[in-house]
Parts: structure tokens; sequence; C-alpha cells
């Protein structure tokens, strides 16, 4: 377990990496990679199983990153991992390169499986946990949700999958920031009571500040210990966090920012 | 003395259960029509029913496949990839994933049930997908050498099955090679290729023709992709004509991978036989006749043809 203030200076960096990425590709999502910054950290760089030495043990963990639109926090982990060059960070995007726009698990190593049309994580998991399973693996399945993305109906056939077949290995956490493309969740089509939903169908819930890296290193922690049901983590973030013209401010979805604006944006973050 | 194809596929996918731990078997609450019941009685462990829930399915055992699993998934042709094409899509076809798609009651075949469920259109959409192999299995053997050989191969598979009982085309000591388009009938006045249930009705009517005269090559296509260029070609060349009959849409489907082929390696004339528009309800054997698939359609059509 990597110490809290270690942590949340690294899961710093994957959101100043986020920002320089996209800024130097001229196309991406930013604030989208700002508020699941410290999740994706505390997932692949503390509390995952899961290195570029142990990736054929039949026992390590695996994620799925169903909001594939955040790649680049992604990417930024799995290099501070060890799974390519730091430098890699920046062909973001490039033509011939390996970082495509959404994880593409063929070209990027370390990448589980290749997402980017939403609502489809939370099954590929399922798979994963019912493949463990029939290995008598001891393997966690982690997939990180866009809140967004729970408008997709997909998404609730495998949360019936997940409780139906008890697998308590799959930990799902949501980036619950409140904006998807068009604007705010709840005026476009509302998720609440999102806890109460997920509690019917069959998942322990646990609710979480999913800036407070102490706070998500002891519920993931806690979430992938229960056996008898799946588990969902609802991690109540900012969208765009950290930079304080964009939290929160939906027009931010999909939008790099400009060379003036990233100046003051790296600033913010690194002070 | 007829025999439902599916049934093939059911004891194929229990033998290849035996053979192989790593197989596992999906499907969308359709395992008695499928036949994958079958397999579902023998390995209940390996067996996963998902309900009604075609995308999650899909994606599921496309999970599975990335753990060094070795899905096969089964419902009817009209859901599967109709239902679920971006889930095939992404979690299958861009990752190019060991998943077999094993679709039945494919085209009008299911008759009475009518045109939301007859599979027009899947054909069309596999074709546009990178990486997936197509078959296009038409009786007995075709069927279990098919789900046999595509054991083997380490890549996405879509297998089309059809409800009709048929036939055997082949002859159960046939060494039969599913990877092959295979001529029936030789003939040098025009070539007539089906697949499936249509590859049964070409063959009744070029023996008809030959009676009238007419030297009918009748060509069982077998599979579309890797497409047989070779016995196409070959086709083509000898007889200068071709007819393409088959249970699905002549926008996208086989008619149209002939027709893309030859147009660029041996120009030749191609009149495709399908349907074109919502069909109805109806009894097969009135459908095929009504929308030109029956063995009478085939004869009047070849006739116009060489006329």
């Amino acid at each position: 377990m990597i110490e809290t203030n270690e942590l949340s200076k690294m899961c710093m960096e994957i959101r100043i990496d986020s920002i320089r990425m996209t800024t130097d590709a001229k196309s991406g999502h930013p604030s989208s990679c700002m508020s699941c910054a410290e999740i994706i950290g505390v997932l692949i760089l503390d509390v995952m199983n899961f290195s570029p030495q142990n990736l054929s043990d039949v026992d390590r963990d695996r994620f799925v990153l169903s909001k594939g639109h955040a790649a680049p926090a992604y990417y930024s982990a799995l290099s501070m991992k060890g799974f390519f060059p730091r430098e890699e960070l920046f062909t973001l995007r490039d033509i011939g390169g390996r970082l495509q726009g959404h994880p593409d698990m063929r070209k990027t190593p370390g990448v589980d499986f290749s997402t980017g049309s939403l609502g489809m994580g939370l099954s590929v998991a399922n798979g994963m946990a019912l493949a463990c399973r029939l290995n008598h693996s001891k393997s966690n399945i982690f997939v990180l949700l866009g809140d967004g993305e729970l408008q997709e109906g997909q998404i609730w056939e495998a949360a019936m999958t997940s409780s139906h077949h008890k697998l308590s290995n799959v930990v799902a956490i949501v980036d619950r920031n409140m904006l998807q493309c068009d604007g705010s969740t709840e005026d476009i089509k509302s998720l609440e009571p999102l806890k109460k939903k997920f509690e019917s169908f069959g998942w322990s819930v646990f609710e979480v500040n999913g800036h407070d890296v102490g706070a998500l290193q002891r519920t993931i922690r806690e979430a992938k210990s229960r056996d008898d049901s799946p588990s969902v983590i609802i991690a109540n973030t900012v969208k765009g966090k950290g930079v304080k013209y964009m939290e929160g401010v939906c027009s931010w979805h999909g939008k790099p920012l400009k060379d003036t604006e990233y100046n003051d944006a790296i600033r913010e973050c690194e002070q | 003395m007829k025999h439902n194809v599916r049934n093939f596929y059911g004891n194929a996918l229990v033998e290849l259960g035996e053979e192989d731990q790593e197989i596992v078997v999906f499907d969308a609450d359709l395992s008695n029509s499928t036949k994958t019941a079958m397999f579902g009685e023998r390995f209940p462990d390996r067996f996963f029913n998902m309900g009604i829930c075609e995308q999650d399915m899909i994606s599921t055992a496309a999970g599975m496949a990335s753990c060094g699993k070795r899905p096969f998934i089964s419902t009817f042709s009209v859901f599967v990839p109709g239902r679920c094409f971006d889930q095939i899509r992404m979690c299958i076809a861009y990752p190019n994933l060991n998943v077999k798609l094993v679709s039945t009651h494919g085209g009008i075949s299911v008759g009475k049930d009518g045109p939301s469920h007859h599979a027009n259109e899947d054909l069309s959409l596999m074709r546009a997908l990178p990486n997936f192999n197509i078959f296009l299995p038409s009786d007995p053997l075709s069927t279990y050498n098919t789900i046999k050989a595509i054991h083997n191969i380490d890549s996405p598979c879509y297998v089309r099955l059809f409800r009709d009982s048929v036939e055997r085309i082949y002859d159960e000591d046939f060494d039969l090679d599913p990877f092959r388009s295979h001529i029936l009938q030789e003939g040098e006045d025009i070539a007539i290729i089906g697949y499936g249930f249509t590859s049964h009705n070409a063959l009744a009517a070029g023996r008809l023709l030959k009676e009238s005269g007419i030297s009918a090559q009748i060509i069982d296509l077998q599979v579309l992709r890797p497409f047989d260029e070779r016995t196409i070609l070959n086709a083509a060349k000898k007889c200068g004509r071709i007819m393409t009959v088959e249970d699905h849409s002549i926008f996208g489907g086989m008619g149209s991978a002939v027709t893309d082929f030859l147009s660029e390696r041996y120009p030749t004339p191609v009149k495709m036989l399908g349907v074109d528009r919502f069909t109805e309800s109806g009894r097969p054997d009135d459908l095929y006749e009504k929308y030109g698939l029956s063995i009478e359609s085939i004869v009047r059509k070849a006739k116009e043809i060489i006329r």
C-alpha cells in the first residue's frame, strides 16, 4: 500500500499529464480525465495486483476503462507503472502511434480491453470475472464507469448478470461527476436515486469522495473483500477537478485547452 | 430423410466441449431452438444462458475470450448481429478476439413469425466488419465440419444456420472442406450459386434445367469469407453468366460479394435472387415462391437469362 500523501501527488501527476497530452494532441477529453485521476491512480498504482511483470499470472487483477474517453489518464498511470516510456505519452492520438484516442488492447501494453463505445465495460468485466471463476483464480476485476454511460441499457443488463452470478470479484466504480456531453445527467435523463438502483439490482453500494485518495484506498479495498455480491462505489467527483475555470463546466467535455489556458491550468495544478 | 442442421451444430458443440475445456457457450433464451441446450445439459458450468440480453451476452463473452476462453454464442440471425452490432464491432471484431457467433433461423425460413423475425440483413452487417470469417453451411455434414473447423481458427467467425430441415447434399463419409465452395453439378450455360437452404433449391433447379437442355453449374458457396475466388472465377470464365440465390437481402449479401469480386477480376453479368423489401408471414414454401427463391422461380429466371 502506497502512503496516501505520496499517492496523492502521483494522482495529481496523472491529472497534469492528461492536460498536457490532450493539449499537445489538440484533441481529447481533459475534464473527463481530471474527474477520475484519483480513481485511476489509486486502482492502477496502489490497489491492483497488476504490473508489467505479472501480466501472465492467472491471479493478477484486471481493469476495464468503460468510459474509454478517459484514456489519457489511463495511459499516464500505465506509464508510471512501467508499461511504456513516459515520452510516449505525447504521441497520444498520433498516426502510427500505440496510444489511440480510446484504449486499444492490441496496441497499448497494459490495456486489458478495448473500449470507447459506452455502456459495454461492465459486461466485459463480468465475462472476465466468470472466466476467473472457471479458472479458480483469485483475480479482482475493476471497471470504471462514467455516470453518463449509465443511461445505456446494457449497463443494467450487465448489472443483473453480475448479481445473478454473484460476481463478488467485480468492483465497479462510478465516476459521478454529474455531467455528460450535453449537460447535467439529472437534466438530460436522471440517474438518481442511483444508490437505490444498484441496491435493488443486488449490489453492495459504497459512496466516497472520488478525490480523497485515502478514502478511495480504504473503500476500494473494502469493496473487493466482499464475498457475497458485486460491489459498486459511487465516487462523487468534479468534472475538470483541479482547474477552477474548468470545474463543473460542461462545455469542457471533449475540448482540449489552448496554449494560454494550458499554462494557467498547469500552474494551478502544481500549486 | 430430412435433417435439422441445428442438431448437428449441437452435436459438434458437445464434442468440442469434451475435447477442449476452454470452450464456453452463450445463449439468450433460445437454447432449445438453437440447440445450444445440448451443450448446456452436458456442461452446465460452461453454459451461460444470459436471458434476453443480446448486447450483454456479446460483451460478456468477449470479456471471457480476453481471458483465454473460447466462446460460442447463439441466438436467432435476426438478433445477432442486428440487436448487438456495436458490441460485435467493438468487443469482438476490433480486438480480433476468438469468439464464434452461430446464428440460426436465417432469412425468411422462419416463415409465419413474419418480417419482425425474418433475418435478411445479417450478412450485409457482418460483411462490413474486418477480421470476421463468414460461413454458410448447407447440410448436416457441412454444418458439422464447419463448427469443428472454426474451432481451430484463432479469430472471430460468424456462422449462419437456417430453420428448414433438409436432405443431405454430401454423403456422411465425404471429405468435405468447409473452407471451399463446392460444385454440386457441372454445367456451362450458367453458374447458379446458393448457400445454406438455397443450395438445395439451386441443386433441384439445376436438375430440372438439365431436363430442359440447359446445362447449369450449381455451386454451394459454403463460405463467404475467406471467399473462394478460384471456384467463382472459374465458374464465371466457363459459364459467362452467374445467378446468385440467397435467403437474404440482395443489398449487401452474397450476391453483392460475388458481384464485388467479379467486377474487379472478370466482369460477368450477375443476376441476384433474394429479397429487396420487408416480407410477410406465411409458410416458408409459399414465401420462397412469392419472393423468387423457390425451385420453380430459379428455373424460370435461369431460362429468361439464357434466352
